[in-house]
């Protein structure tokens, strides 16, 4: 099992292969299972991805039960289709997809977790903006999801990616980076570059504290997840134009478990901090399960 | 400048699939505490084999906080039923037990983790006869670890991954049973166990990944109760 980014990075450029077919040889390895079975497999996860995004984006979308978080993406679709954005076609499309998708989990319909649930809205936020851009096949979308699994490996092993340890960096923040690097890998960039892509995502989230309004995973979870989105994409062309990180994409990841450890409780996910604690929050809590934070 | 920190840094492996990271393919809202608790929720309903007329869940930390916000109540009654964390009917699970008369106790505790993880979830069950008790959590991504077992009335400490197979037997079958893991090509990652009986010990071993092959079938002969979480 490769033990770092700096490990995988190399291998890849050593053997001139992608990322994704290092991931698939472990996955074989670990599983004992043949390549196309766990294509297969893969192509199911990317099946929900898409099921959830168009569940979302249909008629007016869903809704989640306390109503805390409804039909926000279907009104993001229209207003891009009006065609008077601010920021262009790519990043409304994944801004769109994201929320869709966790407009879908909050309701309690079914995602694919990338790598948590309340985080499940950012990899399909890049991947299907970049699906008609880059003209990517099935199988370049399960490479995209390959390579992004590969990534967040390393992140799960040597950090963490739950909200409740090390805050939001570790959901969103580890989901941004992966798709950052992902993004990078299926227009064509170096696995050097992914990694660069990688380390400016995860820098760029280090300190987003978990801090869920009632607990529930609506407010903020559902709209971070268009910053992980928007922040990947940001990351991917940084990498793409050659600009490189000061800090190795390994070493941000000990500093994202660093930042985590020091965080306080309030801050991760016990809706006692934050957003969760304004007295908006108090006051949605209380409506809703009629008790305070 | 040329710094290479991270590697050489052996990680632990907690998580080994790509399919940990890019799934499970899940009914939302939360990974670790709907996904990873239906999970601990299933492993219960498995130790306990037949339906339970009560369920009692201790909750600790993050989960004291935020069970109601996220689902983890509905995941946890739903795993007992056997439902997994892509079941639709999930969301219905509470009341499938209220109309079948199984009790429910819920218990935010506010001391600290027994097993040192903020997502931690105690479950006893009975249904009448036997009595089991499992106490897990969640640690993210929809992954699950099992820390503390009791089955009839007899404690063992777990380290935490899993599979994990239980049973109860002589040590001189042990010894049978260790063979036939290892002619399967299973590696046995800890082994722990507590005496219950004249020459009988409960074992529980956590094993690197489940046998494919007929675990049950080739082992069942040396031993009794054999559950495989």
């Amino acid at each position: 099992m490769y033990q770092s980014i700096a490990e995988i990075v190399q291998t890849a450029q050593q053997r001139g292969v992608t990322i994704a077919k290092l991931m698939l040889e472990q996955e074989s390895t670990y599983s004992g299972k043949m390549a196309e079975e766990i294509i297969k497999q893969m192509s199911e996860q990317l099946t929900a991805m898409s099921l959830a995004v168009s569940k979302g984006l249909t008629g007016n979308g869903v809704a989640s039960n306390p109503f805390l978080t409804q039909h926000q993406a279907a009104k993001l679709a229209k207003y891009h289709q009006r065609g008077k954005t601010l920021s262009g076609d790519i990043v409304l499309t994944a801004m769109e997809n994201a929320i869709a998708t966790n407009e879908v989990d909050a309701a309690m319909g079914v995602v694919c977790a990338a790598p948590t649930a309340g985080s499940s809205g950012t990899l399909p936020g890049v991947l299907f903006a970049l699906e008609k851009k880059l003209n990517l096949s099935r199988r370049n979308e399960i490479d995209f999801l390959l390579c992004a699994s590969g990534f967040g490996l390393i992140v799960a092993n040597h950090a963490t990616i739950a909200g409740a340890t090390g805050g939001c960096q570790a959901e969103v923040g580890s989901a941004s980076a992966m798709a950052a690097a992902a993004a990078v890998e299926v227009s064509g960039g170096t696995p050097q570059q992914s990694a660069e892509a990688f380390a400016f995502s995860l820098s760029n989230l280090l300190g987003l504290v978990c801090d869920p309004v009632a607990g529930l995973v609506e407010v903020p979870c559902v709209d971070r997840n268009v910053v992980g989105a928007v922040n990947a994409l940001a990351a991917a062309d940084m990498a793409l134009a050659g600009l490189t990180n000061t800090i190795p994409a390994d070493e941000v990841i000990m500093a994202m478990k660093d930042v985590g450890e020091r965080m306080p409780r309030e801050l991760r996910e016990t809706g006692l901090g934050g957003l969760a604690a304004t007295p908006t929050g108090n006051q949605i809590k209380f409506n809703i399960f009629g008790t305070e934070a | 400048m040329n710094i290479t920190v991270a590697r050489g840094v052996k990680m632990e492996e907690k998580y080994q699939s790509i399919f940990d990271i890019v799934g499970p393919v899940m009914v939302g809202p939360s990974s670790s505490h709907t996904a990873g608790a239906a999970k601990l929720g299933k492993k219960a309903g498995q130790l306990l084999k037949n339906r339970p007329q009560k369920i009692k869940i201790d909750y600790y930390e993050s989960f004291a906080k935020t069970h109601v916000g996220h689902g983890t109540d509905l995941a946890i009654v739903g795993g007992i039923l056997g439902m997994d964390a892509d079941n639709p009917a999930l969301a219905n699970s509470l009341e499938i037990i209220k109309a079948q008369a199984i009790s429910l106790q819920i218990n935010e505790l506010s001391e600290p983790s027994p097993i040192g993880h903020p997502n931690t979830a105690a479950i006893t069950l009975s249904d009448g006869k036997n009595k089991i008790f499992l106490c897990g959590c969640s640690i993210g991504g929809g992954k699950i670890e099992v820390k503390q077992i009791e089955l009839d009335g007899y404690n063992i400490e777990l380290p935490g991954s899993l599979p994990v197979i239980l049973f109860k037997c002589s040590p001189r079958s042990l010894v049978k049973i260790l063979e036939k893991l290892s002619d399967m090509g299973s590696i046995v990652t800890a082994q722990n166990f507590c005496y219950f009986a004249e020459r009988e010990n409960l074992y529980a071993l956590n094993l690197k990944e489940m046998p494919v092959n007929d675990l049950e079938r080739k082992i069942q002969k040396y031993c009794d109760n054999l559950i495989c979480l």
